[in-house]
């Protein structure tokens, strides 16, 4: 299993906003295999689509996308 | 209004599996062609019109392809898709080519050892091997990619 995986929650947010692949992949101009690729963690998007899905739900990207393990942070280090 | 199958961003992802297709196509057309420096007389008329076939089938289907996009999207569409790197097909065809690019990479040195042992074979037979394996590969591995991906949605969705 590698040390860092993108997990996502873009699966909930369709569901409470009662959308398909579909509905989502045409609101922000990419194809359906290409959510349902993300959404199963085996395409990792680019920045791009990680915030225009974020601005599409209105929600900040940390909210939908994140990464597993520990990385280093400039906030912990002093 | 576009349906959702002819919304540009699918059209782009089926262009691509098709000309996946005629990849594939093209590297059996190689393989065929490789082979019949090996066969006797009757099989390599067989061959022959196999080859053909395949020959005819892969530029027919990069033609129809090309057609296709020409008539389904407009020229901004086009550009706006087809330049676009954002998405799984493209990834998946990255890959494919890495995949490509190596296994070639090593079929050459293979066959370049084999080439000094042998003067029964002519150039043409290792250029289509290898041509054989660099499409080959490619489209076996987009393939593959394609299939694992899934086309498990909208199942659950009731929007």
């Amino acid at each position: 299993m590698p040390e860092h995986e993108l997990t996502n929650r873009i699966r909930v947010f369709r569901a409470e906003h009662r959308m398909s692949q579909t509905d989502l992949a045409r609101a922000i101009g990419v194809s359906r295999k290409t959510i349902s690729t993300i959404e199963v963690g085996r395409f990792v998007p680019s920045t791009v689509i990680a915030l225009k899905i974020a601005r599409y739900f209105g929600r900040p990207v940390e909210e939908i996308f994140s990464l597993t393990g520990d990385v280093p942070s400039i906030a912990t280090e002093d | 209004m576009n349906t959702a199958s002819s919304h540009p961003a699918e059209l782009a992802d089926r262009h691509a599996s098709l000309f996946g297709i005629a990849v594939l196509l093209v590297a059996l057309k190689f393989a065929v062609s490789a082979t019949m420096h090996f066969t006797d007389a009757p099989t390599t008329a067989i061959l022959d019109k196999a080859e053909l076939v395949l020959a005819l089938g892969g530029a027919g289907l990069v033609l129809a392809v090309l057609v296709w996009k020409r008539r389904a999207l407009t020229p901004s569409q086009r550009h706006a898709y087809f330049a676009d790197r954002d998405s799984f097909v493209f990834e998946a065809i990255q890959r494919a080519r890495i995949s490509s690019w190596n296994l070639t990479f090593l079929a050459l040195i293979t066959l370049e050892i084999f080439a000094d042992d042998t003067d029964r074979v002519s150039a043409d037979f290792f250029v289509q091997v290898a041509l054989a394996v660099l499409l080959g590969v490619f489209g076996l591995k987009f393939f593959v990619l394609m299939r694992d991906s899934g086309d498990e949605d909208d199942g659950d969705d009731d929007a």
